[in-house]
């Protein structure tokens, strides 16, 4: 009896802080998104670019988050195991993640002009062992090229 | 056209569509009602194939099974042998009542030295009295309800019926573990709340045996009424505790009995 107590009291308690943190994050997320909204403007697609300007810099420029779901979101996908369906709470996981890293790059590159053919990589740290028994996490690395006219 | 674009980039950033807008706590309710739902149903379906092949057992099986399961618990020696005897007198006088206590088990009767007020069978018949039942209750009619009770467990078959249904649900429900422990663990606390429920339900059906019993023994089941009143008076522990034991509370226990003429 005293282990469904248990977890019930450490599930509500994650609920409220997870809950809190994300919603946290988000905004500050959504802050420094509009404030980066006009630079440096990123190139997804290019593998060639050329431009007549002249360059000042050329750099790379990275972004990386390792992020990882808190209690009750790992508990919520482990019951979808039985069901199936739609893992919404890894889902917000990953964008704050994927946000998260571009920012940091954009971030990096702040006062560049150009970022060019940005990528985002992601990778699970904890598949290699004991898989079950450790927290899943995420790590999501946004890379690219930033350029800056003289 | 510039403007265009950057009220669509603020669009973006603002309504985000790769987040679902469930909420993870609905979410969660949701699916732990599925799983007890699940359960549920797993148990009713064990609870009949277990009722349906032990009903049908022959005795010899049944007997087999029993003296296997029953734990190897050493009695001491009775040295209030005028309790027993009184013991052993009422319960000659309950077999005779009962086709399905005849012909199996000798039912031997056993003093522990405990001070709680309690009294169980192992599955193979043998009934013990704890000392502190001994030494509180010495009307007839009382003990006759206690004794009644237990043998209303061996008639019913109690103990073989939850042990089939623990082994029918531990069976299937490790084919759709998931590895993962805080489910294992969900899935056992709802098992045992369930098999809590089921205890209590087997509770009832006994005290409603022994009731019966008392009645055509005696005429009237005072001992009954006046048992569970004595083990009013000791219990300390609140009502809505008897949702996380085996046992309904001493209150229903003795509406049930009253109830019942």
């Amino acid at each position: 009896m005293g282990d469904i107590i248990f977890l019930l009291v450490l599930l509500g308690l994650t609920f409220l802080t997870g809950t809190f943190i994300e919603k946290r994050h988000f905004e500050n997320i959504k802050k420094r998104e509009i404030a980066l909204i006009k630079r440096p403007i990123i190139n997804f697609g290019a593998k060639t670019w050329h431009t007549n300007r002249k360059i000042k810099k050329v750099e790379l420029v990275t972004g990386e988050v390792v992020i990882s779901g808190d209690y009750f979101k790992n508990f919520v996908a482990s019951l979808k195991n039985i069901f199936g369906g739609r893992l919404t709470t890894f889902e917000s996981i990953l964008d704050r993640g994927r946000r998260e890293a571009l920012l940091r790059m954009r971030e990096k590159a702040r006062g560049a002009n150009f970022i060019i053919n940005a990528r985002i990589e992601s990778v699970m740290l904890n598949e290699t062992y004991n898989a079950q028994e450790s927290v899943p996490q995420c790590a999501i690395i946004a890379y690219g090229t930033a350029i800056t006219y003289e | 056209m510039n403007k265009n674009l950057e009220e669509r980039y603020l669009n973006v950033i603002n309504n985000n569509v790769n987040v679902g807008n469930s909420n993870a706590g609905v979410e969660f309710v949701i699916l732990i009602a599925g799983l007890v739902a699940i359960l549920f149903l797993l148990y009713i379906f064990a609870d009949a194939i277990g009722c349906f092949v032990i009903d049908r057992m022959s005795n010899e099986t049944r007997m087999k099974i029993e003296n296997a399961f029953s734990f190897g618990m050493k009695p001491r020696v009775n040295e209030r042998n005028n309790d027993i005897i009184l013991l052993e007198s009422i319960k000659n006088k309950i077999i005779p009542l009962d086709k399905n206590l005849q012909g199996k088990s000798k039912f031997p009767i056993y003093e522990i030295p405990e001070k709680g007020i309690n009294a169980f069978i192992t599955p193979d018949g043998r009934i013990f009295f704890t000392e502190g039942l001994l030494n509180q209750v010495k009307d007839e009619e009382m003990l006759t309800f206690v004794l009644a009770h237990e043998l209303g467990h061996y008639a019913h078959r109690d103990h073989l019926k939850s042990m089939s249904r623990q082994i029918i649900v531990a069976l299937i429900s490790s084919i759709f573990s998931t590895g993962n422990n805080d489910i294992d663990m969900t899935i056992g606390s709802i098992s045992d709340l369930n098999g809590l429920t089921y205890s209590r339900k087997q509770e009832r059906e006994a005290d409603k045996y022994a009731n019966r019993i008392v009645y055509i023994l005696y005429g009237n089941n005072k001992g009954a009424v006046d048992f569970f009143k004595l083990l009013e008076k000791k219990e300390k522990s609140p009502e809505f505790f008897q949702y996380f034991s085996t046992h309904p509370s001493t209150k229903q226990r003795l509406k049930l009995i009253q109830k019942r003429r």
